[in-house]
């Protein structure tokens, strides 16, 4: 078995979704802030007439914030029929990766983090690291 | 089988609508027990019901209703009167059937629904007093007789062209006086469905309906015809799509349903083929109808005439309907050119409506900053279409409130029923509108205000006369536009809220500390009502006082943009007030700025805007720590926005506006940095990852396509409110106090030598004008005889010490309490005035409890209750501790709550 995944960069480090979740990948669009909303929102933005959620995923995975200059991408997720817009680095090509290739996460990695992270997939050059889109967003 | 649901869910639909007519009916019946403009259309819904029943054959709904039926025969006919016992158990049976059509539209068919024991009891109640005219030598005549009948009635009927009201009763009565024939057949016959009715009620359409079931037995392509002809029916009077696609195919197969059926009917006259008999007899009535209902709705509909006389069973049937809809529903029939519209289409138009409107606010905006007047002159037509397209978009979703109140009667006779009460209910704007998704949204928490106001509101009879009061309570239901708001208001005469009960509970609660509830004004107080887990009711009953309460309510109408207000006099009755939005997706906004981002104000919370400029800037003092600014000469509290989002308050704040808000019936000014338009958003639902901030109503996109945030004003006065109790609670319920009972009406009367005295109008009972010869004594006092009892009399002049002439007639108020009456003689009655209090002197005298100056006199404030107790030492006796009446105590605090400002 082999599945589809959209993938994208955080920090350097890649980061997957099944692309069943995903809706479309563009550039940033202007947020408005939401006050005293919990600290991984990133504000609303106006999808096309439709006002969207937006998380800043470096938030989510405890990362620090992205450089001032640099623009983040929004990955649109379909997260229980409500499209949520994340904030990644870049955003990387839709690959098939076998099951086979996944393992779950090292026993080391951080409480907060085994919450998100799935597990992993073993590609030839690099590992790929599989996002769970539901609690990302919940956070 | 499509066609079969579809024809089965209009069946559904129009059912229900009947049924919730039905319910009103009924008990309207029971108040007018002999009219028979009700018990007609009561006999034509259920005669309706049961008619497609048959046709659709869902048995056990024709049994019910065929009972109920019987028992309307004979109310109808006048062989019986309406009581309570045969409204209990027509109404049971109104419950069944819906119980049954729930059931059908859930599992497309009647399931086990046990209605042996309805049927047993609407035959009990017919057994109780008919005459048991059982007739066993009629049994097999009966069928004969009765298609006889209706052959010559519904012919009879059909030459009745003068007016078709009239055909609906001519071809009724007939049926009336098969009755006694009918009772011989017992409800166990139930099952015979199609022989039972035909014979029963021969001007039914069932008993054409059901024979052409019979004959599919035969002739296995009957049905589908059958289905066919009945198709055209309800398109045509429906309207809900063109008939005409239909209509051919209707008349092209008909005739292989009437033909089976038709033909034995000259063969076999004998009851062997009761089916074939009583088709047959429908057939003459449906010819001729054609030429007798020209005025009704199939005629301007586009059916076809030619269907009509081809099919005997859509044809009785359609001609059965109009002359009912003709009388029942003459507004209906003036409206023909309405039509069933989806609500989702409607939905969806909404929808598309509100991006309309979104992007005619940004073509707006893009034309504003050009001089193209061109693109301006085609943009404000642009703006001026896509108004009227919205405001007739949202007409055409509204409805009238009467679609939620028609279950009122119902549920407030049943209500009463179970609290042993005797409530009169009141529906006065009953066809004000509003829009249908909001309608649905007030159902539930009307319901809950309505069952509140009967079960604890509203006080049992001898309770009522023990407080002199009419022994029968009155609810009323009042709906009024207002300012773009409907507000619904559920009034009661009951005995009102005990505020300082509530404010015991709350404490008992826990909701609020003692001291807290020391410092509050009664209308605070009534607020507390609004808390979860609040509820005063001291026994849970069947009906209400279960805590869920008025927290739900609130919270309901809030969700919906809107408000609930409660007032309420001790003794005197309790006011829910509910304020609902016109609609709920496009409304008025005010956009503000603050910290950087705009956020939109629905503009029905806004009363005013005041801007501070580097002069007034100043203006914003402070209680402590809680900002208020005087607004002229009062404190308004403020709530300042950024600190509301914690954001960084500048020291100066030169520029800002107090925009004056209005949430729970207080007053509150949110300090935000800038003001910049006024304009129609569309409320975009918000992602409910912030709906637990509880700060926004929702969202919606502004004219650039920035995304705004909707300020939940209500929840950021309540956050502000309640976040900063103590010092700020209570300046603010110490203010509120005295602008709640800032002026009190009074009347003014003199009393001689030129001095005036006010009477607070509460006490104010009567005005009378008597001859002074009806003045009697008892002992030593002064009597008259007023309504029929004998009324101390206290003449103020003398009993403050002024100097008056007797003069032949008396000018007399009358202040009544709990039936005791005192009658107060004075001068002359001056006039009625609003009493400022806050200017009151505590300078009085014997008898007085102050003055004022009023209309710049010095006006005497009475002690009624010294004036009173004067006259009659008892008039108090009964309850000192009931401080609604205590006029004078009140007026003492209001005298106090003066001196010390």
């Amino acid at each position: 078995m082999s599945r589809q995944l959209a993938t994208f960069v955080l920090a350097g480090a890649h980061y997957a979704v099944d692309v069943v979740h995903v809706q479309e990948a563009l550039r940033s669009q202007p947020r408005t802030a939401v006050p005293l909303a919990p600290s991984g929102v990133a504000g609303l933005v106006n999808l096309r007439g439709q006002v969207v959620l937006t998380v800043d995923l470096r938030v989510a995975l405890g990362l620090p914030p992205l450089a001032r200059d640099a623009e983040p991408m929004m990955v649109v997720v379909t997260v229980d029929g409500e499209p949520i817009s994340l904030l990644v680095d870049e955003i990387g090509d839709v690959l098939d990766v076998d099951d086979d290739r996944f393992e779950a996460p090292p026993d080391t990695l951080g409480p907060e983090l085994r919450d998100l992270i799935l597990g992993a997939y073993k590609l030839d050059d690099r590992l790929l690291l599989a996002l769970d889109v539901d609690r990302a967003v919940a956070a | 089988m499509e066609d079969l649901d579809e024809i089965v869910h209009e069946f559904l639909v129009e059912s229900h609508e009947n049924l919730d007519q039905l319910d009103s009916d009924l008990v309207a019946l029971e108040a007018a027990p002999g009219s028979r403009e009700l018990l007609s259309s009561i006999f034509r819904t259920i005669h309706t019901i049961k008619g497609t029943s048959g046709f659709l054959a869902f048995s056990a709904l024709e049994s019910v209703t065929h009972a109920g039926e019987n028992l309307l025969v004979e109310l109808r006919d006048g062989l019986r009167s309406t009581d309570q016992a045969t409204t209990d158990v027509l109404l049971e049976m109104v419950d069944v059937v819906r119980d049954i059509l729930r059931r059908i539209e859930a599992e497309k068919s009647e399931g086990d629904v046990d209605v042996a024991p309805v049927v047993a009891r609407i035959q009990a109640v017919l057994d109780g007093t008919a005459t048991a005219a059982a007739q066993p030598t009629r049994e097999i005549t009966e069928i004969a007789d009765a298609a006889d009948v209706a052959g010559t009635a519904d012919i009879a009927a059909a030459t009745d062209t003068a007016d078709t009201a009239d055909t609906a009763d001519a071809t009724q009565a007939p049926g009336g006086a098969v009755v006694p024939a009918q009772r011989t057949a017992p409800p166990a016959t139930a099952e015979k469905g199609a022989v039972r009715p035909a014979s029963a009620d021969p001007h039914d359409e069932a008993a054409a309906a059901d024979p052409v079931e019979e004959a599919a037995i035969v002739t296995p392509e009957a049905p589908a015809p059958a289905a066919e002809t009945a198709r055209p029916r309800s398109r045509t009077i429906r309207a809900k799509k063109p008939a005409a696609a239909k209509a051919p195919v209707a008349s092209a197969e008909t005739p292989s349903a009437t033909a089976p059926s038709t033909a034995p009917s000259s063969t076999t006259p004998s009851s062997t083929a009761p089916s074939a008999d009583t088709t047959a007899t429908p057939a003459p009535a449906a010819t001729v109808q054609p030429t007798t209902q020209p005025d009704s709705q199939t005629a301007t509909s586009p059916a076809p005439e030619p269907a009509r006389p081809a099919a005997p069973a859509a044809g009785a049937k359609a001609g059965r309907r109009n002359g009912e809809d003709s009388d029942t529903t003459a507004t209906r029939s003036a409206t023909d050119g309405s039509i069933r519209v989806d609500v989702e289409l409607l939905d969806a138009l909404m929808r598309q409506v509100g991006e309309l409107v979104l992007a005619r606010n940004a073509i707006s905006r893009l034309a504003g900053a050009t001089d193209d007047v061109e693109l301006v002159r085609a943009s404000q037509r642009l703006s001026l279409i896509a108004s009227e397209l919205q405001e007739g978009v949202m007409k055409t979703r509204m409805q009238p409130i009467e679609h939620v109140w028609s279950k009122v009667p119902r549920m407030v006779r049943d209500l009463a029923a179970a609290c042993d009460k005797q409530v009169r209910l009141e529906m006065i704007g009953g066809d004000t509108e509003l829009d249908r998704s909001l309608l649905e949204a007030i159902k539930d928490p009307l319901t809950h205000l309505i069952r509140n106001a009967v079960d604890h509101g509203i006080e049992p009879a001898d309770r009522r006369l023990a407080a002199g009061k009419p022994a029968q309570g009155v609810l009323s239901l009042r709906a009024s536009h207002s300012g773009g708001q409907v507000v619904v208001d559920i009034v009661d005469d009951g005995h009102g809220i005990d505020v300082d009960k509530v404010a015991a509970k709350a404490v008992e609660r826990g909701l609020r500390t003692a001291e807290q509830v020391a410092l509050m004004a009664p209308a605070d107080l009534l607020q507390l009502l609004f808390l979860p887990g609040f509820s005063t009711a001291d026994a849970v009953t069947n009906v209400s006082g279960r805590g869920v309460g008025m927290d739900v309510v609130r919270t309901r109408i809030e969700a919906i943009g809107g408000t609930v207000d409660v007032e309420s006099e001790l003794g005197r009755g309790t006011t829910w007030r509910l304020r609902i939005p016109l609609t709920l997706a496009i409304m008025p906004a005010l956009t503000v700025a603050c910290d950087g981002e705009l956020y939109a104000i629905p503009q029905v919370s806004l009363l005013e805007l005041v801007a501070l400029d580097a002069q007034t800037s100043g203006a914003v003092e402070y209680v402590r720590s809680a900002p208020v600014y005087r607004l002229r000469g009062e404190l308004l509290p403020l709530v300042e926005l950024r600190e509301v989002f914690g954001a960084d308050v500048p020291a100066d704040r030169a520029g800002a506006v107090i925009a004056v808000l209005e949430a729970d019936s207080r007053r509150f000014g949110l300090l935000v940095d800038r003001v910049l338009n006024t304009e129609e958003i569309v409320v975009k639902p918000l992602s409910g990852r912030l709906k637990a901030i509880g700060l926004y109503a929702g969202a919606t996109l502004l004219g650039d396509g920035r995304v705004s945030l909707i300020l939940d004003i209500q929840a950021i006065g309540r956050r502000a409110m309640a976040g900063d109790r103590g010092e700020i609670e209570r300046s603010r319920s110490a203010e509120d106090r005295a602008a709640l009972r800032e002026t009190v009406q009074v009347l003014v009367a003199g009393i001689g030598d030129g001095r005036r005295v006010a009477i607070p109008l509460a006490s104010v009972t009567r005005l009378e004008k008597l001859p002074a010869s009806l003045l009697e004594h008892v002992g030593g006092r002064e009597v008259l005889q007023y309504r029929g009892s004998i009324t101390p009399v206290v003449r103020l002049d003398r009993m403050l010490g002024s100097l008056t002439q007797d003069k032949d007639e008396l000018t007399v108020v009358v202040s009544s309490r709990r039936g005791r009456s005192v009658a107060i003689v004075v001068d002359q009655i001056v006039d009625i005035v609003d009493d400022d209090v806050t200017v009151h002197s505590d300078l009085g005298d014997l008898g007085l409890v102050g003055s004022t100056v009023l209309k710049d006199r010095v006006t005497e404030l009475l002690d009624v209750r010294s004036a009173v107790a004067a006259a009659d030492p008892l008039f108090y006796a009964d309850g000192p501790d009931a401080p609604d009446d205590d006029f004078a105590d009140e007026l003492e605090q209001l005298v106090l709550a003066g001196g010390t400002r």
